[in-house]
């Protein structure tokens, strides 16, 4: 009895002993913990480079990549576009002004999470510097200044599509930060993200010494660049000129196309001296925009009225003169191809194989900070220095006279003109919608007409009367809260349009 | 004393086994969800549908609404059903007349599910289960828009999914119509002249009959206001009659009075939106259409260019537009009649159709590859004109045209 007690202990003590500990490790056998990372300055730019790539299209949800998103919030919404055949139900029902909270484009997932990959680098890196002695002040200096930028440029998308949004500025490292959040307003949110620039502004470099990096990096002038749109939106019109003085100054930036193909030089192959900052695609990282815009997929196509009334058509000469942005460009005139993304020359006949779609998104380039210039001074009462920037523009394109022409003598008669052509000159950029806010909201809403007028073209006929009553209401103007956030958030709050 | 002691445990030992499987209640899900239906949910807001829910009790309908479908429900809130029980005389639910409970219930649901997406200017895509179709648009208030359903009741919260369908809610009770179209014209003395017209024409019988058959029923009239009839110089039936009553009998179908008539009446029910969504709509004048367009917003009938000319058009009000009757809708518009064609030949580009008119590289440029032989066509009697290239190539072989991308 005494001993079978005795081997009974021994037994379990044998086999307490022995156990494998091997087979509880905790630590994922696939990835990283962050316990281990964080240590060295080449970690600090992985992470870096990560946000960037976070852009391009996110691996941890099937959701698109950002630039179709922003593709959609800035153009959808307008008379730039029509839904081609393969358009999903979410998609027709943002032309409609039928945004309803379940719809996809609605999701803002893929911004937040770039925000928390710059949450993280602005949390986690200022750690390394104990870590590793080769790390200096500069290097940690840029990191925090490229996070800092993205964060502001992600915010600024946020708050002009969906006005009123959660401000997160620390990171969710784990599922303990994972806590319901209430929504902030606009003022806000745009303070944080002047905030977040001017931090930036200083800690990042000019120049990264590569062209390509500093088409792809942030640099201080990309910084620059975003303020200037920032403080156009908040109608600060000297403060934006201030900052777009600092782009033109800066002597780094030009024109291009002016005497060869601006399609090629501009989009075809991308990274030009207009750029200031563009996400680069590239062969191994392909953007999703050649199924959405050739026709035999086609979610989006441009809108029919482009050519005949907004780049316009010569009648007189032969060959007919030619808006350099319009045929070839911008769009393919006859069958309604977008053609900045998926064209590969500039006469309209040849698209790139699907493996070679890796046009670049253009957050900005110079021709932006020439016509944010303009139309900040112009409000400032200076309609005739202005129209000298737009004459830039249009000589640079050879643009043709559509409309109502220039006049220099009148701010309201610019404020119109400049408009138009941010239109032609950036079509299919993502910029349209926020351009027609930007202006129709200035001054409580004063133009509200510019919105009503774009949307009489883009609206289909028997829906016209229900979306130009629902204009008048400011908040159906932005995108409702997607209704997954609304139940996985409980302080969250419903913009009152969409109840 | 050792089997007392042994009875113990035992006794202790079945208990104990007794209290650990004492029946447990199992939790078996029985649902396959636990999605409310349409009542399920007004039941859990009795603050906003307690009323609601006790008229579809009374009416008996809160049990298939309780069932599986695809409904789409415009509930009322109880201040919204007190201002309409006081309105039709009831105190409450229960001293209401169940006839008049029946009618309101059943325009309130839509056999389909309908979200804000479906609604447009105009009808919504299906009738109601009562019969009409219901209206929608957006109104602003003080820069707040909201939904309005049948120019009666803003909706207040929209697009609840329901197991069986979604809920709209809305602020009053929507009432279906109760007269026929002439009914609700005769009511309105500025409607004078015209409802004369259509009693001496004959069309008032016409007009008044909802037809059991809603393939047959619907109808829209393009109504002329006394005044919009005294702007073109009309100011009383005498008038309007001694104008264009050539045979002297308005009843008389060849009588240009009585085409008058039938010319603003089209067949089946087209709201405004609607009316836009065509080009050209078919009226009881046999024969004979009103086009119809949409000029800056405007929705313009009649403004037709013919051989070379413009001729202008009217515009219908929105406004006072969009009236919907028991057996149709009616709108508001200024005076036109029928038009008067002589017949003469008619010339056309045979290439100027719209698939062709997108493709600039080859719309009305010389040399197309088109399978019709000039001299065919020359040779032929034939009234037919030819685009402006084919007249030009007339006398030279016909050229290969590059291959369109």
């Amino acid at each position: 009895m005494k001993n079978k007690l005795i081997y009974t202990c021994l037994l379990a003590a044998s086999l307490g002993m022995s156990s494998c500990n091997k087979w509880l490790e905790l630590r994922p056998q696939d990835g990283i913990v962050r316990e281990e990372f964080w240590k060295t300055k080449e970690q600090v730019d992985a992470a870096v480079t990560g946000i960037y790539a976070s852009m391009m299209g996110s691996g941890t949800n099937n959701l698109p990549p950002l630039p179709e998103y922003l593709f959609i919030w800035g153009e959808a919404r307008t008379d730039m576009v029509i839904p081609g055949f393969r358009a999903s139900a979410s998609e027709n029902d943002i032309v409609n002004w039928n945004i309803l909270p379940t719809n996809t484009f609605a999701n803002w997932r893929p911004v937040y999470e770039t925000i928390n990959y710059c949450n993280t680098v602005i949390a986690l890196a200022p750690g390394v510097m104990k870590n590793d002695n080769t790390f200096t002040q500069d290097h940690l200096n840029r990191a925090l200044g490229e996070a800092h930028a993205i964060r502001a440029l992600m915010y600024f998308y946020l708050v002009r599509t969906f006005k009123e949004v959660p401000l997160k500025l620390t990171a969710t490292i784990s599922d303990e930060d994972v806590k319901p959040m209430a929504k902030s307003g606009a003022d806000s949110i745009l303070n944080q993200i002047e905030l977040d620039l001017k931090t930036a502004e200083p800690m990042v470099p000019t120049t990264y010494s590569n062209i390509d990096r500093d088409k792809g990096r942030v640099t201080r002038y990309t910084v620059n660049t975003i303020l200037a749109d920032v403080y156009l939106w908040r109608e600060k019109y000297a403060e934006c000129a201030t900052e777009c003085n600092k782009v033109i100054n800066s002597g780094n930036f030009g024109l291009v196309g002016t005497t060869s193909s601006l399609f090629d030089a501009l989009y075809y192959r991308g990274n030009s001296a207009e750029s200031i900052f563009e996400l680069q695609f590239d062969a191994q990282r392909l953007n999703s925009f050649h199924s959405i815009f050739i026709s035999t997929t086609r979610r989006w196509g441009a809108a029919a009225h482009l050519m005949d009334e907004v780049f316009g058509q010569d009648a007189l000469n032969s060959p007919p003169l030619e808006d350099k942005r319009g045929n070839g460009c911008s769009l393919r005139s006859n069958d309604g191809t977008i053609w900045k993304y998926v064209g590969a020359d500039d006469n309209g006949t040849s698209l790139r194989a699907p493996d070679q779609s890796f046009a670049h998104w253009i957050f900005y380039r110079y021709a932006d900070v020439l016509l944010m210039k303009a139309e900040a001074i112009n409000q400032l009462n200076q309609p005739l220095e202005a129209s000298r920037l737009v004459m830039n523009i249009r000589q640079r394109a050879q643009a043709l006279e559509v409309g109502v022409p220039m006049d220099s003598t009148s701010k309201e008669s610019m404020e119109e003109f400049i408009l138009a052509e941010r239109q032609r000159e950036f079509a299919f950029e993502g910029k349209r919608y926020y351009d027609v806010l930007r202006n129709a909201k200035r001054n409580k809403f004063l133009n509200l007409r510019y919105m009503t007028d774009m949307v009489g073209i883009s609206i289909p006929k028997e829906r016209q009367q229900v979306a130009f009553n629902k204009l008048k209401d400011e908040n159906a103007l932005y995108f409702p809260i997607y209704l997954y956030e609304l139940q996985s958030n409980k302080l969250l709050e419903q913009n009152p349009f969409y109840k | 004393m050792k089997n007392r002691f042994s009875y113990i445990v035992t006794l202790g030992l079945v208990s104990c086994l007794l209290a650990v499987h004492s029946c447990r209640k199992m939790d078996i899900k029985m649902t396959t969800t636990g999605d409310v239906n349409i009542v399920g949910y007004l039941e859990k807001y009795p603050d906003s549908f307690s009323l609601f829910k006790q008229i579809l009790d009374r009416t008996e309908t809160s049990a298939f609404l309780n069932a599986y479908g695809a409904y789409t429900c415009f509930a009322p809130t109880n201040s919204g059903v007190k201002a309409w029980l006081s309105k039709v005389g009831a105190a409450n639910v229960d001293a209401a007349n169940l006839e008049t409970l029946k009618d309101p219930v059943k325009f309130h649901l839509i056999t389909d599910t309908l979200t804000t997406s479906n609604f447009k200017d105009g009808k919504l895509p299906i009738p109601t289960m009562f019969g009409q179709y219901l209206i929608t648009g957006v109104s602003n208030k003080e820069s707040v828009s909201s939904f309005i359903i049948n120019r009666q009741a803003l909706v207040t919260k929209s697009n609840i999914r329901v197991g069986n369908g979604f809920i709209h809610q809305v602020d009053h009770v929507l009432e279906p119509s109760t007269v026929s179209l002439v009914k609700q014209l005769e009511a309105k003395p500025e409607y004078s002249i015209f409802v004369q017209a259509i009693k001496e024409t004959g069309f008032y019988d016409r007009l008044n009959t909802v037809d059991p058959d809603t393939s047959k029923r619907w109808l829209t009239l393009l109504a002329e206001s006394n005044q919009a009839l005294a702007d073109s110089g009309i100011t009383s039936y005498a008038a309007l009659k001694a104008k264009y009553s050539k045979t002297g009998n308005p009843a008389n179908a060849n009588d240009s009075l009585h085409m008058y008539v039938a010319y603003h009446i089209l067949d089946g029910v087209k709201f405004l939106g609607d009316i836009i969504s065509a080009p050209a709509h078919q009226t009881l004048q046999p024969q004979e259409v009103v086009t119809t367009q949409l000029l800056n917003t405007n929705v313009v009938v009649n403004e037709d260019e013919f051989n070379g000319v413009l001729e202008k058009g009217v515009t219908l009000i929105r406004s006072t537009s969009d009236n919907a009757a028991t057996n149709g809708v009616w709108h508001d518009g200024a005076h036109f009649t029928v038009k008067y064609r002589a017949p003469t030949a008619v010339y056309w580009d045979v290439s100027t159709f719209t698939e062709i008119m997108k493709m600039p590289a080859n719309y009305k440029k010389p040399a197309s590859r088109l399978p019709v032989r000039v001299k065919q066509i020359n040779r032929s009697k034939m009234c037919i004109g030819v685009g402006d290239h084919w007249r030009a190539r007339t006398s030279s072989p016909i050229a290969t045209a590059p291959a369109p991308v």
